[in-house]
């Protein structure tokens, strides 16, 4: 079952007590009065309040054990709390020091004040007195006892019996008794009827009797009268003693008591005043004690329910330091404290807000940037963004992919770093930059140059960026290689041209070779010799160039139309071996090969393949060479794994203007040839998925390397 | 914050508390050594129980003891200078258990007390316990009065039963409730004051 615990406010616990301080208290200060009921509890009570401070002084001890771990831990709020409790026990203990100092002073200089010499002397000399009146009396009674002795000195015990009561009379005494020498009562008159017995005398009345013959003494008797005790010895035949009371007058008993009473109570409290010094010493001690231990056990309670907020707002200010923004107190109070806590718990939440939405907003910028960059990577185009010093700032993976460079490692460096490791880039970077610098608005152009895999056309669009106040702040290029789109279009408009030329061109040469061999046939015999020669010749030439016409119409029309191609996996070396033996037949040229152990095979038109390797060995040998080194070998390019050819030759080499249309159709050097041979090797090539270019950096002749797909 | 730093606050606030702790102890060590050295003489003037017996009489157990009181200078001079004396006598008989505490069968209280008249020079001594009062001339007299404890009735003996057995215990106990109040913390600590015997013990017999 559920039950709650039921706290209680601070208030009423300090007002409990304080009140329980102050009945014990109040108790004790009530018992140091003799007169009071609680005077036998005195002991008790001051055991009880020192068993207090004993308490009150370990929960302080607590106190400041705690508070000293927590000084040593540099807990927050431990100093202030330090602070404050050193502050109230200074103000505490110094003014009650002062009274408590004061006080004792005028305790102690009170009570010396009640004794001095002349009370001293006053109070024995009253004693004196007193007792110098009483030996008076007593004397007086001893000599009139003795004399009524002397009387019954020669009486007979019968005649006593009667005359004893007489006697008394006469002497008025309370009580008259004779005593035979054994002690023995013989004869008894007492002015109390009531008393059956006399009063007996002590043994050491006997005893002094028996050695002084007489006896005199105050005794308090029955119910406390004082009297007047006489004894003396009756010479009589057998000694016989009679023992005479006589009471002392009422107001001279009163009066000897009351000053019996006031010298011993001074004697008393002579004796008493180190004792009352100290007794009341201890209880103020012990009242200022208890007072101010419970007053420093409460203020160290107050003090920590006071520094609490505090000490809560220094912790979440530390969490809120560390990051933590959900960090909410609880509000304890609703006093400046408490509105303190409110207004830090409603930053804290609005902090906590602000840095949701800018994690919202980051995330989303993030989203954003990977959106973006997902998209850059993944697009054909090549893009590249610099900043307002022409920085590079980012490059997606197509630029990589275009430029042959890993630009992404230059991020952060400028164009002009680029020149150094990448040399056949500088023109085009050099043209990039210039239109970087200069261009104001959107601009476009077309560059071409000699990448690594030959010549490259690109097509670059470029823009200056703005911030929103108008302030440049960068640039961004978007570049896409259309060296196939151009080679492609150029290749259909070649084909489309090689048709029609094909067509319109082929048609009339049949009729003109068939005119010049009627004219020939139909003239030969007309004619003399001289101009029959002569007709002959030239319907030859006719003939002959027909013919040759014929053959570039042809060898154009073959290069323009799409080449029929039976793939298969065939091995390279293979062929290069089959190909290599026929020429080594035939020329003097030396072939030095070099072919990769694990050669992977390639899907290809073996007979298209056969043209390629006699075209670049047959451009070889008219390009007067003695030697072809061909190296084979397998390459790992992005896509996959290609099989790579190379062919060095040591003859006349390509010049420098040719290097850009080398694969061109009708570019020769030679004065016999179509100028197709190495077109249709690039046509083949890259029907085969292939690509083929020179290899620049070979100044020894010519350099081709080949590379193509494997299966 | 670097742990080596100390700010002076906080060299401030340990000194503080050392001094606080130091001071408690040297407080609790003075106390405690005073009491001890306190108890460690309290026999001298102690009260002793010279002899005691418990004897039936006519079927009725009585007490026989004989006590010695060796009265301190301090009390001594207490006593001249007006303050009564007072000694209580707790008699008890106590059956055994062997399982259970000592079951307590009778109890009686003798309660005497001394003072000085100055005025007429003599002690006398009260007897709480029967009203009776008796007056001497001198101390040891008055003390003496006390000292012999002659046949104290206690109980009947066909009140107890046979089977059990039981056991007599009394002390010599003084009374520092009666003494004056500014009187009675110093007699805590002080050994002339501790006047009271040890607990005598015996068994009833049969």
């Amino acid at each position: 079952m559920f039950s709650p615990k039921i706290k209680l406010p601070l208030g009423l616990l300090v007002v409990l007590l304080f009140a329980l301080i102050l009945i014990s208290l109040q108790l004790m200060s009530t018992a140091t009065q003799e007169s009071s009921e609680l005077s036998a509890m005195y002991s008790w009570l001051l055991l009880i309040n020192a068993l207090g401070s004993v308490v009150l002084l370990a929960l302080i001890g607590a106190n400041i054990y705690s508070l000293t771990q927590q000084l040593k831990k540099r807990e927050a709020g431990s100093l202030l709390t330090t602070r404050m409790i050193s502050l109230f026990v200074l103000l505490a203990l110094s003014p009650a020091g002062i009274v408590f100092y004061f006080s004792m002073q005028f305790l102690h200089q009170g009570i010396d004040s009640w004794f001095n010499v002349e009370i001293d002397r006053a109070m024995e000399d009253a004693l004196e007195l007193s007792q110098a009146s009483l030996d008076q009396r007593m004397n007086a009674r001893l000599k009139q006892t003795q004399q009524f002795a002397k009387t019954l000195e020669n009486e007979e015990p019968s005649a006593i019996t009667l005359d004893i009561e007489q006697i008394r009379d006469a002497a008025e005494a309370s009580e008259m008794t004779l005593f035979s020498k054994q002690g023995g009562i013989i004869a008894s008159s007492s002015l109390n009827p009531g008393d059956i017995l006399p009063y007996l005398p002590d043994e050491h009345v006997w005893l002094s009797v028996r050695q002084h013959q007489n006896y005199v003494a105050l005794d308090p008797v029955r119910d406390d009268a004082l009297m007047i005790q006489v004894m003396v010895t009756v010479n009589a035949k057998d000694t016989q003693y009679l023992q005479a009371l006589y009471p002392v007058p009422v107001r001279i008993a009163d009066l000897a008591d009351s000053i019996e009473f006031a010298f011993l109570r001074y004697q008393e409290m002579n004796f008493l005043r180190n004792s009352l010094k100290m007794s009341f010493s201890l209880t103020l001690s012990l009242i200022l004690l208890v007072s101010l231990l419970a007053a420093i056990w409460v203020a160290f309670v107050i003090i920590r329910n006071i520094i609490a907020p505090v000490k809560d707002l220094v912790k979440g200010t530390r969490a809120v330091a560390s990051g933590q923004y959900e960090q909410q107190l609880p509000v304890t109070s609703h006093d400046d404290l408490g509105f303190l806590v409110e207004s830090f718990n409603e930053m804290t939440r609005r902090i906590a807000k602000a840095r949701d939405e800018a994690k919202f907003a980051s995330f989303e910028v993030e989203n954003q940037r990977a959106y973006l960059e997902t998209i850059l990577a993944n697009v054909i185009a090549g893009v590249i963004s610099f900043d307002n010093s022409f920085t590079i700032r980012t490059a997606n993976q197509a630029a990589y992919r275009i430029l042959h460079i890993p630009v992404v490692r230059f991020v952060g460096h400028r164009l002009s770093d680029l020149y150094t490791d990448y040399l056949e880039l500088t023109e085009l970077l050099q043209a990039i930059q210039t239109l970087l610098e200069q261009a104001d608005d959107i601009w476009q152009k077309r560059v071409a140059f000699l990448g690594p895999n030959g010549r490259q056309e690109l097509l670059c669009r470029g823009t200056p960026l703005f911030s929103q106040e108008g302030v440049r702040i960068g640039a961004v290029i978007v570049f896409d290689d259309v060296t196939d789109l151009i080679q492609a279009q150029k290749n259909a408009a070649w084909g489309e041209v090689a048709r029609r030329l094909a067509h319109e061109i082929k048609n009339p040469l049949t009729p003109i070779q068939l005119s010049a061999e009627r004219l020939q046939h139909k003239l030969a015999d007309q004619l003399d010799e001289k101009s029959a020669d002569v007709l002959q010749r030239s319907t030859r030439t006719i003939v002959q160039q027909v013919e040759a016409m014929k053959r570039m119409v042809d060898d154009f029309s073959e290069y323009a139309k799409p080449s029929k191609k039976h793939l298969q996996h065939i091995h390279i070396a293979d062929l290069i071996h089959e190909i290599l033996q026929l020429y080594m037949l035939q020329s003097p040229i030396v072939f030095n090969t070099s072919i990769a152990a694990d050669l992977p095979d390639v899907n290809a038109d073996p007979v298209s393949i056969r043209q390629v390797l006699h075209n670049i060995i047959k451009n070889a040998l008219e390009a007067e060479c003695t030697k072809i080194d061909i190296t084979i070998k397998p390459i790992q390019r992005n896509e996959g794994i290609f099989v790579e050819l190379a062919f060095y030759d040591d003859g006349l080499g390509l010049q420098e203007g040719q290097l850009e249309q080398v694969f061109e159709p009708y570019v020769t050097t030679k004065a016999k040839g179509t100028g197709l041979g190495l077109a249709i090797v690039k046509k083949i090539i890259e029907e085969h998925g292939g690509v083929i270019w020179i290899d620049t950096s070979h100044t020894q002749g010519a350099g081709f390397i080949i590379q193509l797909p494997t299966v | 914050m670097p742990g080596s730093l100390r700010t002076p606050e906080l060299s401030y606030q340990n000194c503080f508390v050392k001094l606080a702790f130091s001071i408690g102890q040297i407080f609790i060590l003075c106390g405690c050594s005073f009491f001890a050295i306190a108890v460690s003489n309290a026999d001298e003037f102690q009260t002793v129980i010279k002899q005691a017996e418990v004897k039936l009489l006519d079927d009725i157990y009585v007490l026989h003891a004989e006590l010695d009181f060796p009265l301190s200078p301090a009390s001594k001079e207490a006593l001249l200078k007006g303050i009564a004396l007072s000694w209580s006598i707790p008699v008890s008989i106590k059956q055994q258990r062997n399982l259970l505490w000592d079951k307590e069968v009778f109890s009686l209280n003798l309660h005497y007390q001394i003072r000085y008249y100055a005025l007429l020079n003599i002690y006398r001594v009260k007897a709480e316990h029967n009203k009776q009062v008796s007056n001497f001339a001198s101390l040891a007299a008055a003390l003496n009065s006390i000292a012999n404890l002659q046949a104290i009735p206690l109980l009947k003996k066909n009140r107890l039963s046979t089977e059990n057995d039981y056991t007599v215990e009394f002390k010599v106990a003084f009374d520092r409730d009666d003494l004056p109040i500014p009187l009675r913390p110093m007699t805590y600590f002080d050994s002339q004051w501790f006047l009271s015997s040890e607990w005598f013990v015996c068994s009833l017999p049969k």
